[in-house]
């Protein structure tokens, strides 16, 4: 645990420090790269509206994630249970994946207005996908001789799903969380940069516009910790619900 | 009826034909339900042949700004594949290399990184060169990923056998680990392509006054329904050709992968 | 019964993208209740499509398979499979998989403890009294083929039905377990049915061997091994025993091939 955290702690301070002395040897302003210094001073001196900012784009995130499993989990379990089913929206979903969604803000900015539900929505169809697609994975990783045996012993197609089929593509359940998590952020984020007026997005654009460096390296600073927090979450989840499957390799 | 006649080659491709086809014919007899019969507003739903028209009408106009962000995507594409490539490399080759910059790695990953664009801006400008950066931002990543993972899950038995016969870690890393690592490289070309074409798309929207994602947003703004349906379904054509472009690749250069799993 | 188990003139036909391929042509075995029998042959010759035929997971394409005097129409519920991969599910434990059979077999079975008594009973005869609790990646391959025994057996069929079931483990492990598997067959009234590619295997635990033809398979030859029971390991050494492998082993590879 110890040797887990001093490295990357290490690596952190290490990068903070060469930036530091980069950006004070070179003498460089603000505009161009701004020194760490300048960027926790700036977050401390914001930091009220900062978070403010920062809890709706983490609630926003949080319920895009939630409904992204919700749907990806549904539709996996579908496309996974019925043959005709994963012949039908297997194409259509690889389509869905092919559209970029920052293009379809606009559209839900028509359908729902601005603010806390196109970026729900953005999230969720873009967070949905590697569930969706990891869940159907582990459904087929069913060994046909496996199958055969529950088919031995009067077993049911249903009852291989769910005896099998399900505890299986666990693992792989929680592995695509890992990549759905941050995904979800960045659905929300692009929809705050397009179609909000709060949110961390927002503030970005706005201090984008104001060419207010600062400001925008401290907002990085604050979705790198949004993200990582739900990455590290995602984590956690997957070796407490699938451990035995490390174990097995 | 003639279903007997059909060869068993026939019969797999209508099967695996049909159902999404029918899918689609319910989307649309949805859309035109939704439209025609329960009067959704245009505004919220455009006709459909409205849209058909628009896309042909604007096609001119439609195919520039879509070739804009075709060459954005490639160039962007292009480099970040390069630079994909070279760390992957790197820290396949180093375990102390892996293991310094993995903890940088994940916290790149974790940022949102087409919310970088206005930091872009202010660097690099509007138009063109944000976009590409945001484009090489996206793709690298990936690329990187695989291509470090190929490299250094070398069978440890293959690699003791190479040394018994003389070979240096070089060489090993030349004869074996690159090769092994293309499959990988391959399958991620398809997801680095799409993403750069998110990463382009997002930047147009922000920060261009050409290509899919600046007319997607104008469409939009000015309540042009038809166009905004128009450009959304041209977005989601380039997605397409990339994802369709890469899978080929992958299936005719990497072959020998899928050996066994066909 | 002396025709227990019955393949009569069975054919059975792989349909795969290239066209159909006869894995069996005429082929015909008689199998009496309680016996033990072995079907051995080379790689590919059909001997798991026998077995998969005669469980009901599959349906001839000519001729018929008959159990107990009727014809096998679909799957069989009075069978125990065991295969190469001891397939046991990761996130339970041992005694938990053991007892799987009754969460698919129809009907009730007895009560929560009487069917852990008898997986437990079946995992201290095959000696593993202590590991019901533990996960399958805590046990050697050896042990896990073993609780897969348990498992085919857990719910005393009359038919057990062994695919390559040592195939994967080392020659020593082989040999433990075919005393286990000798000793769980006399233990209870069931008919053993074998396949194999070791010959003195199917030599030691059987009565009965037959030898199957190279694709599409029927038998070519079959084999009564006299030996009385319970075996011991030393019968492989003797002089009977080698009489016996060499008599079978000339026959596998089509008819009278291998000159010994």
């Amino acid at each position: 645990m110890r040797t887990t955290i001093l490295g990357p702690l290490l690596a952190l301070l290490a990068v903070i420090v060469a930036w530091e002395a980069v950006v004070s040897a070179l003498r460089l302003p603000p505009q161009v790269l701004p020194g760490p210094s300048l960027v926790l001073t700036t977050l401390w001196m914001a930091r009220a509206p900062i978070l403010e900012h920062s809890a709706v784009t983490l609630l926003r995130t949080l319920v895009g994630f939630g409904l992204g499993i919700v749907v990806g989990v549904g539709l996996g379990l579908a496309i996974g249970y019925w043959r005709i089913v994963n012949a039908a929206l297997s194409p259509l979903v690889t389509a869905f994946y092919c559209l970029p969604k920052a293009a379809v803000v606009p559209i839900f900015l028509l359908w729902v207005g601005l603010g806390t539900r196109p970026a729900v929505l953005t999230s969720l169809s873009i967070a949905f996908f590697p569930i969706l697609v990891n869940v159907v994975t582990g459904l087929s990783t069913i060994d046909p001789d496996l199958a055969d045996l529950f088919r031995s012993f009067g077993g049911r197609k249903r009852q291989i799903f769910w005896k099998v089929g399900l505890p299986g593509s666990l693992p792989y359940f929680f592995a695509s969380l890992r990549v759905a998590g941050p995904s979800a952020l960045v659905g929300v984020v692009i929809a705050e940069m397009l179609a909000a007026s709060n949110g961390l997005g927002y503030v970005m654009l706005l201090a984008g516009s104001n060419f207010n460096m600062g400001l925008m390296f401290a907002v990085v600073l604050m979705m790198a910790a949004l993200g990582g927090l739900t990455y590290v979450a995602c984590a956690y989840a997957d070796r407490k619900f699938a451990w035995w499957a490390y174990r097995a390799k | 009826m003639g279903w007997r006649r059909l060869s068993t080659a026939q019969r797999d491709t209508i099967g695996r034909l049909l159902p999404p086809l029918v899918a689609v014919a319910i989307v649309v007899v949805g859309w035109e339900f939704a439209t025609q019969v329960a009067r959704v507003p245009a505004l919220l739903l455009p006709d459909l042949r409205d849209v058909a028209s628009t896309l042909w009408e604007s096609r001119q106009s439609i195919l520039g700004h879509a070739l804009v962000t075709l060459q954005r995507t490639a160039v962007g594409l292009a480099v970040g594949i390069i630079v994909g490539v070279s760390l992957g490399l790197a820290v396949g080759y180093s375990a102390i290399i892996y293991a310094a910059i993995y903890p940088l790695l994940t916290a790149f990953y974790c940022i949102p990184k087409q919310a970088l664009v206005p930091i872009f801006v202010v660097w690099v400008g509007f138009g063109t060169p944000p976009a590409i950066i945001t484009a090489v931002i996206t793709a690298f990543f990936p690329v990187m990923v695989n291509v470090a993972t190929g490299v250094s899950t070398i069978n440890p038995d293959l690699a003791d056998l190479l040394k018994s016969f003389g070979g240096s870690k070089k060489q090993i890393f030349l004869k074996v680990g690159i090769p092994t690592s293309l499959p990988y490289f391959f399958s991620s070309l398809r997801v680095s392509g799409i993403s750069a074409l998110i990463g382009v798309v997002v930047s147009e929207m922000i920060a261009s006054r050409e290509g899919v994602g600046y007319m997607v947003l104008m469409a939009g703004v000015e309540f042009r329904t038809p166009l905004l349906f128009a450009y959304v379904v041209t977005s989601a054509l380039l997605g397409i050709a990339i994802y369709a472009l890469f899978t080929v690749a992958d299936r005719r250069l990497a072959w020998w992968a899928y050996r066994g799993n066909r | 019964m002396r025709d227990y188990i019955v393949l009569d003139n069975v054919g059975f036909d792989y349909v795969s993208q290239r066209g159909r391929v006869a894995a069996l042509q005429d082929a015909g075995m008689t199998i009496g209740r309680g016996d033990s029998v072995a079907i051995v042959g080379p790689s590919g010759c059909g001997k798991s499509t026998v077995l998969k035929l005669i469980a009901g997971l599959l349906s001839p394409s000519a001729g018929e398979v008959r159990v107990g005097g009727g014809e096998v129409r679909g799957p069989l519920t009075n069978v125990g499979m065991a295969f190469q991969n001891p397939l046991l599910l990761p996130w339970r434990t041992v005694a938990d998989n053991v007892l799987l059979p009754f969460e698919l077999l129809p009907g009730s079975h007895g009560s929560r403890r009487e069917l852990a008594e008898r997986a437990q009973g079946l995992l201290e005869k095959v000696g593993l009294r202590d590991f019901g609790n533990k996960y399958p990646w805590e046990l050697s391959g050896g042990m896990q083929q073993r609780v897969s025994l348990c498992r085919a057996l857990v719910h005393n069929p009359e038919i057990l039905l062994l695919d390559e079931p040592f195939g994967s483990l080392d020659a020593f492990t082989r040999e433990t377990l075919w005393l286990a598997t000798q000793d769980l067959w006399t233990a209870r009234d069931c008919t053993l049915v074998l396949v194999t590619h070791d010959i003195r295997e199917a030599v030691f635990l059987s009565n009965t061997v037959f030898v199957m033809s190279p694709r599409p398979g029927r038998i070519v030859y079959s084999e009564h091994v006299n030996f009385p029971r319970p075996r011991m390991l030393a019968a492989c050494y003797t002089e009977r025993f080698g009489e016996i492998f060499r008599s079978i082993r000339r026959h596998v590879g089509g008819e009278e091939v291998v000159d010994l």
